[in-house]
């Protein structure tokens, strides 16, 4: 399976697009496209969409909301699968992507959660009201913290990144259940409301700013990613050494 | 009556609660804050350049 | 030589543990009087309404055994970095997995026994009263404490090598263990109280699936946290 990935990645149409795309010319454009098409993206949310019957204009607020906790997820679930492969398949690559989408995760989420929160005031009355997503993801950035703090205070990179992996491991396998235990804790007492957004021109809103916050994300996550290997290599004496695989270790 | 047909049209609009300043807030805070992580990426990523 | 299973090395270790643990009472000391201290310091906060302070028992009890917990782990792994003690295992050679069930089990003894030492504290101090019969008590105890112990020992060893160990520890624990948190102070809670519309079993069930599920990834990932 890796090595028909591996020829894939090598084969002429696939070198030739990363060629294409590895080009400073066009990787600038793209920053310059993302940047206008958030722009568009905020002018519809803004001006275009319709208020929303009940919330009036604090109906915008999901407009970021919503794309900032989405793009929280993809980072978290990038830093997952990164770890598990990890642990697998040792390589400088998976540890840097991980290392990366950890950060992008707690900026996206705080951000996400501050949203939420404003969000809140308003419609629920209470800057928060313990609803059990938001604070499954306030829990998380918690958590994400403690992964960032245990890659600052590791010096050893290969042990940095196996415990930073396991640690990924354990975070990623917790979320599910406080979301459960959160759940039930609060079902105890009050019923929440949920946005929703089912007017066409609010999907459409919805849509736009979804694709501009994901590009906004591909962008944060391609130069976060080189920052750490980069990182990576300097702290490896030999560049070309990639970390010791795990059928090499005596155990 | 006057103030009903205000009220009145003020609900059909969805504008009984205004609340651009809680937009304004969120926007501001979202903007700020990816440009204040972009703005910090920036700066690490000519650092690193920097150093090889 | 044939090398021990993986139970009776485990045994063995379990014994150590305990041994090492026992020999050094004044450790243990310490930690029931922390625990009692964090007990008082509670009451201080949040009293003298007496009957606030019953029915927010089963929180401070579990607060008390989270905050000794990270003293308890600190100090499991500090007695091996002291001589090598870990590395000298290893080289025996001792399956990993061996060492992480004995000294998390060694290690939720210990936070068992704590547990049960400060139920009668919480009778006196804060007038609670077990509506429901203590076996179930008995049963959230076991259950709550092997559920700090597992990820705990995982933590702990991996904090142990790091710097500023002594933060780094309840901060990469404390997020991880709030559904059991949740599970266990509402458990008790409700046996101090009454349990009126049967929630206890459903808590139960959260804190030992929290159990199950940690104990095995623990298993499974702890011969990868202790790897040189």
């Amino acid at each position: 399976m890796a090595g028909m990935l591996k020829r894939l990645w090598n084969s002429a149409p696939v070198a030739a697009v990363r060629a294409f795309a590895a080009h400073p010319l066009v990787q600038r454009s793209f920053v310059v496209f993302t940047v206008a098409v958030f722009v568009y993206a905020a002018w519809v949310g803004l001006t275009q969409a319709p208020p929303d019957r009940e919330m009036g204009d604090v109906q915008r607020i999901m407009y970021a909301h919503v794309p900032m906790v989405q793009m929280m997820l993809l980072a978290g679930t990038i830093l997952f699968v990164c770890s598990v492969l990890y642990l697998f398949r040792a390589s400088w690559r998976t540890d840097a992507l991980a290392e990366a989408s950890a950060e992008l995760a707690l900026v996206y989420g705080a951000i996400g959660t501050t949203l939420g929160a404003i969000w809140g005031r308003p419609t629920w009355g209470v800057y928060w009201a313990w609803d059990p997503r938001l604070t499954t993801v306030a829990i998380l950035l918690v958590a994400l913290a403690g992964y960032l703090a245990l890659r600052r205070f590791v010096d050893d990179a290969e042990r940095r990144a196996v415990w930073a992996s396991v640690t990924a491991i354990i975070i990623a396998a917790d979320v599910p259940i406080i979301y459960f235990s959160v759940k039930w804790w609060k079902s105890l007492h009050q019923v929440q409301s949920n946005p929703r957004t089912v007017d066409p021109q609010m999907v459409h809103a919805l849509r736009w700013n979804i694709t501009a916050f994901f590009l906004v994300f591909i962008v944060f996550l391609v130069v976060r990613y080189r920052i750490a290997l980069a990182a990576r290599l300097r702290e490896v004496t030999v560049p070309d050494a990639q970390p010791r695989a795990r059928e090499a270790v005596a155990s | 009556m006057n103030a009903l047909h205000t009220v009145l049209a003020a609900v059909g609009e969805g504008r009984i609660r205004g609340g651009w300043e809680y937009v304004k807030a969120a926007y501001g805070i979202c903007w700020t804050g990816l440009s204040l992580y972009a703005l910090s990426l920036w700066i690490r990523s000519r650092r690193s350049e920097d150093v090889k | 030589m044939r090398h021990p299973g993986l139970l009776a090395s485990t045994w063995v270790l379990f014994r150590k543990d305990l041994l090492v643990e026992w020999r050094s009472r004044s450790r243990i000391n310490a930690l029931v009087f922390f625990s009692l201290a964090t007990l008082l310091l509670f009451s201080f906060a949040l009293g003298p309404d007496t009957a606030l302070l019953r029915r927010n028992a089963g929180g401070y009890l579990w607060l008390a055994l989270l905050l000794s917990s990270v003293l308890a782990l600190g100090e499991s792994f500090r007695v091996e970095r002291e001589n090598a003690a870990l590395e000298g295992l290893r080289l025996v050679p001792v399956d990993a997995r061996a060492i992480f069930l004995s000294k998390g089990l060694a290690n939720a003894v210990l936070l068992v026994g704590l547990g049960i030492l400060l139920v009668p504290v919480l009778v006196a101090l804060l007038d609670v009263r077990l509506v429901l019969p203590w076996p179930r008590l008995l049963v959230l105890t076991v259950l709550g404490c092997l559920a700090i112990a597992a990820p705990g020992t995982l933590y702990g060893a991996i904090a142990s090598h790091a710097r500023a160990r002594d933060v780094l520890l309840p901060l990469l624990l404390f997020p991880i263990l709030i559904p059991a948190l949740v599970a266990a102070a509402k458990g008790t809670a409700l046996v101090f109280e009454g349990d009126p519309m049967d929630q206890l079993n459903s808590w139960v069930a959260l804190l030992a699936s929290f159990d199950i599920l940690y104990w095995g990834l623990g298993v499974v990932l702890f011969p990868r946290v202790v790897e040189e």
